[in-house]
């Protein structure tokens, strides 16, 4: 993957569903809010978000539905399926499992 | 709704989810930053996005498709000779294929077809296709494994007034229409009551007859017709779409009860001892396989065995054989099948080469466009891919002009060999999915080598290609070309060579003793008188009695291919057959036999043949070579032994007449029927009976030549198009050479000589492999050799010919260059 700003590779999925969950938001916003929450670490590019979201469209994690934003745009707010919250969840379980052997490698070896 | 359904979903409704996210996108540009113009090409992230549903393998291909609809529609003399050629190649397979299916793959048109079996006995030393009457109705009455059963017994009958042409009957079980659900075009068909003792005579009449000998007169129903002169009551008219176990050729049907009667004399359903009188079909029961039924069957012949010792042989066990198909895959076919099956697969090899030509000119043409599109990073695979998509549209466009091709040469093939209607050959699922596979077949086969070359451009291995697909077309071509013209050959050597025997004065009468109950005494007495009328007959210069009808179907044969006769001694005078040396034997004489000329070479080869034992018996003479019954069979060789009292039932007298046989032939039938009135002898024009026997080699002979044709056409336009094609692109070499002071005749072997190997090559290659299948055809050759120059030389000088003449205008198209004005051209 090619995010200079470094999103890391595989996480992108996990980050933008753990965004929605705390309500549905459109894909700028989306964008948007991983960047301020990381303090201007963590940027998002255009050309992954929208592949991730279609994947997550496809996938029926989220469902999709066009509203107005807050600077009256129609945009396409994105909401967290039960099976996106079970999605989120695993791939959290996951992600906290391999974090912790890595941090045990560093501490350790 | 599961991934698959959604990924379903965007497929169906793509133009909408696409607008969508160009309108999303739309709106995140225009909320970022004037300064964020990191959106980059829009175009690209929407494909990049869109790819995840999916479906971009489809959108490539589309876009393939497109391309090469396109690209076909702006070449249309390429495209129109390419569907031309084609549509004749896979038209032929096609069609080939329908009959195919329609005679071996499916089901006869009668109820549960899959159940119906044919009965046939085996022991250790002999296998039997028919059974006695009485030995069909025991097994009929105690076979649990068999629903229902039924019997077919042929008989050769005249109908109405015309007592002089026999027409083929059949003497059913009175079951046989109801159990293949038969249904009456008129009146009706046989019943249950037809089979008992007292029923009065009827008869059921095939459509074709009742419409070519009655004008299909409605109120033939219920009136009387003589049969064999006696009169039976028409029931009713059987349909022509009727096929019943292949049984379209028979004109009437009758209950068996009724043989007695249409055969005065007859005793056929009691008599255990004539083993050849009925062919025994069956139904299994629901469900049963063959295997258990005959397993079910197995103690039965051994329980008929214990009251009929005769008629049963030790150990002898009933085998089925299925019998839903008109004509079931059997060992003794698939050979034959084989062979023609390759035969045809040639036109469809010859056709793909010819387009491996075209399509392979037309990649040099392409060159310019290939380079570009490399340079502008298409990967090579990606133009693989183009190209053998255009050739896979070629191969669609083909296949569906070749079903139109398939369509009118079925309809050829059906009437040409008088196919029953019931079983025409017709598209099914079967046709399509074979059309298909021929059209992807043939457009791999044409398409894969080009498209690899243009990839890789390489020129010796274009020039290599090149010669391959000429020198293959070529062979494929001459193949069909020389085996047709093997069999034309063989076809007129069988009416124009002389067969050893004189057939043209001859005419044969064949009284049917055996089928009337008529045993050996009477036979002997019958034989006797009418051998003595007949000689006194004005017009008959001599007669003679012989077990074997010359052009019948009966045959005695040994296993080194010798046909056994039994005749008269006047046999050969009768038939014109010479005396080569010693003597011929006199009637009464036993342990005799005469040898053909040919039978002596072979069998004493340097020795004297007369003295020889031969089996029992001493030769005592030889005789010419005298082929009457194995008359397309080369290797066939002739015995005679003096003709005893029990072949006279079943025997025929042959008659020389002094002038036209035609007028003897009346007098010969008025003679029989008078030395017994029971009789309905019938009587036959040699030559017409040799004309109806060729008739056979004859279709196939005209099948084979119109493939020949076909292979022919498609490999002249193959190679007049090659030497056109090479030609313009040597113009300029040729100006050039011209200037230097070449002569018309340099210029002429500068273009011959890149066609000069391929096609020998080819020529000869054809000429090895017509020579391997005139080897197995050689039963229907009559004699040809499978070398014969004739056939081979005419076969390919017409090659020669015809491509010749396709050339002439690309060669004077070269021998006219002008120098000057090619080289200025430039």
């Amino acid at each position: 993957m090619p995010e200079t700003n470094g999103v890391p590779p595989g996480t992108l999925v996990m980050l933008v569903l753990r965004v929605l969950q705390s309500g549905s938001l459109h894909g700028y916003a989306i964008a948007q809010r991983i960047h301020t929450i990381t303090n201007d670490v963590l940027q998002v590019e255009e050309g992954s978000l929208y592949p991730a979201l279609q994947r997550i469209l496809l996938k029926g994690w989220a469902k999709a539905e066009w509203g107005i934003s807050e600077t009256n745009r129609r945009v396409r707010f994105y909401r967290l399926t039960p099976a996106g919250k079970a999605q989120l969840a695993s791939e959290m379980d996951d992600y906290e499992r391999i974090n912790a052997a890595i941090r045990a490698v560093l501490r350790t070896a | 709704m599961g991934e698959l359904w959604r990924r379903i979903w965007y497929f169906l409704n793509r133009s909408r989810f696409e607008r969508e996210l160009r309108d999303e996108m739309a709106a995140h540009r225009a909320m970022m930053p004037a300064s964020g113009a990191r959106f980059g090409n829009e175009l690209r992230l929407r494909e990049e996005s869109s790819d995840v549903w999916g479906w971009a393998w489809f959108d490539r291909l589309r876009q393939d498709v497109r391309f090469a609809v396109r690209l076909l529609v702006r070449a249309p003399l390429f495209t129109l000779t390419a569907v031309a050629v084609l549509s004749l190649g896979v038209g032929i397979n096609l069609a080939a294929f329908q009959v195919f299916d329609a005679v071996a793959l499916s089901w006869l048109p009668v109820p549960s077809p899959d159940q119906l079996v044919k009965v046939e006995h085996r022991s250790p030393g002999s296998h039997t296709t028919s059974f006695s009457y009485p030995a069909f109705a025991f097994y009929r009455d105690k076979a649990s494994a068999f629903s229902s059963a039924f019997a077919l017994a042929y008989g050769s009958v005249t109908i109405g007034d015309d007592e002089t042409h026999h027409v083929r009957g059949e003497f059913v079980s009175a079951n046989y229409f109801i159990d293949l659900g038969a249904r009456p075009l008129a009146g009706r068909l046989l019943a249950d009551a037809d089979e008992r003792p007292d029923a009065a005579p009827v008869v059921v009449l095939a459509e074709r007859v009742w419409r070519a000998r009655f004008g299909g007169d409605p109120a033939l129903v219920g009136n009387t017709l003589r049969v064999n002169g006696h009169p039976f009551t028409v029931a009713g008219i059987v349909p022509a779409t009727f096929v019943g176990i292949r049984d379209d050729s028979t004109a009437v049907w009758m209950p068996a009860m009724q043989h007695r009667v249409a055969f005065e004399g007859s005793d056929k359903l009691n008599d255990w001892s004539d083993g050849g009188a009925v062919r025994f079909y069956a139904r299994l029961k629901n469900g049963l396989s063959i295997e258990a039924a005959e397993a079910a069957l197995a103690p039965l012949p051994a329980a008929l065995r214990a009251v009929q010792p005769a008629s049963v042989a030790e150990g002898e066990w009933l085998d089925l054989m299925p019998a839903g198909r008109y004509m079931p895959l059997e060992a003794s076919n698939v050979a034959g099948l084989a062979l023609v099956g390759a035969l045809i697969t040639l036109v469809l090899v010859t056709a793909c080469m010819n387009l491996g030509l075209l399509v392979l000119s037309r990649a040099l043409g392409r060159d310019r466009e290939f380079s570009i599109r490399l340079s502008v990073g298409a990967t090579r695979g990606r133009l693989v891919r183009q190209l053998l998509t255009e050739h896979l549209v070629l191969g669609l466009v083909g296949a569906a002009a070749g079903c139109v091709v398939a369509a009118w040469a079925t309809r050829l093939f059906a009437v040409a060999t008088e196919m029953p209607a019931g079983i025409a050959p017709h598209f099914n699922g079967r046709s399509v999915i074979a059309a298909a596979a021929l059209a992807v077949i043939t457009s791999l086969l044409f398409g894969f080598t080009p498209a690899l070359q243009t990839a890789r451009p390489s020129a010796s291995r274009h020039l290599r290609l090149r010669s391959v697909l000429i020198g293959a077309q070529v062979a494929a071509a001459s193949v069909l070309l020389i085996v047709s013209g093997l069999l034309v050959r063989g076809v007129t050597r069988a009416v124009n060579v002389p067969l050893g025997f004189d057939y043209r004065q001859t005419v044969s009468v064949d009284p049917d003793l055996f089928a009337h109950g008529v045993k050996a005494g009477e036979a002997q007495a019958f034989w006797s008188v009418m051998d003595e009328r007949a000689r006194q007959l004005p017009g008959v210069a001599n007669a003679a009695v012989v077990t074997l009808p010359p052009f019948g179907n009966r045959v005695t044969i040994n296993r080194d291919n010798t046909v056994i006769y039994r005749v008269t001694p006047s046999y050969f005078d009768t038939l014109r057959i010479p005396l080569r040396r010693g003597r011929i034997f006199s009637a009464d004489e036993r342990r005799v036999r005469l040898v053909s000329e040919s039978l002596a070479r072979r069998k004493w080869p340097g020795q004297d043949p007369l003295g020889q034992a031969y089996g029992d018996a001493i030769v005592v003479g030889i005789v010419g070579d005298a082929r009457t019954v194995r008359i397309g069979d080369g290797s066939a060789t002739e015995a005679y032994e003096p003709i005893e009292p029990a072949d006279l039932p079943m025997s025929v007298m042959v008659v020389r007449a002094t002038g036209a046989p035609s007028a003897v032939a009346g007098q010969l039938m008025d003679l029989a029927r008078s030395l017994n009135t029971a009789l309905s002898p019938s009587t036959q024009l040699l030559a017409e009976a040799l004309d109806s026997r060729v008739n056979d080699t004859r279709q196939i002979a005209l099948v084979a030549a119109v493939l020949g044709l076909c292979a022919l056409a498609l490999a002249v336009v193959g190679l007049a198009g090659m030497v056109a094609f090479s030609v313009s692109q040597r113009l300029r070499e040729i100006g050039v050479r011209v200037a230097l002071g070449a002569r018309p005749s340099h210029v002429l072997r500068a273009i011959g000589r890149q066609f000069a190997w391929p096609v020998a090559g080819g020529a000869i290659a054809g000429s090895a492999l017509a020579a391997l299948v005139g080897t197995v055809l050689s039963r229907e050759l009559y004699g040809v050799g499978q070398l014969d120059p004739i056939a081979h030389g005419g076969a390919l000088l017409l090659f020669a010919v015809v491509a010749g003449f396709a050339a002439v205008p690309s060669v004077r198209r070269a021998l006219r260059v002008d120098p000057a004005q090619t080289l200025r051209h430039e």
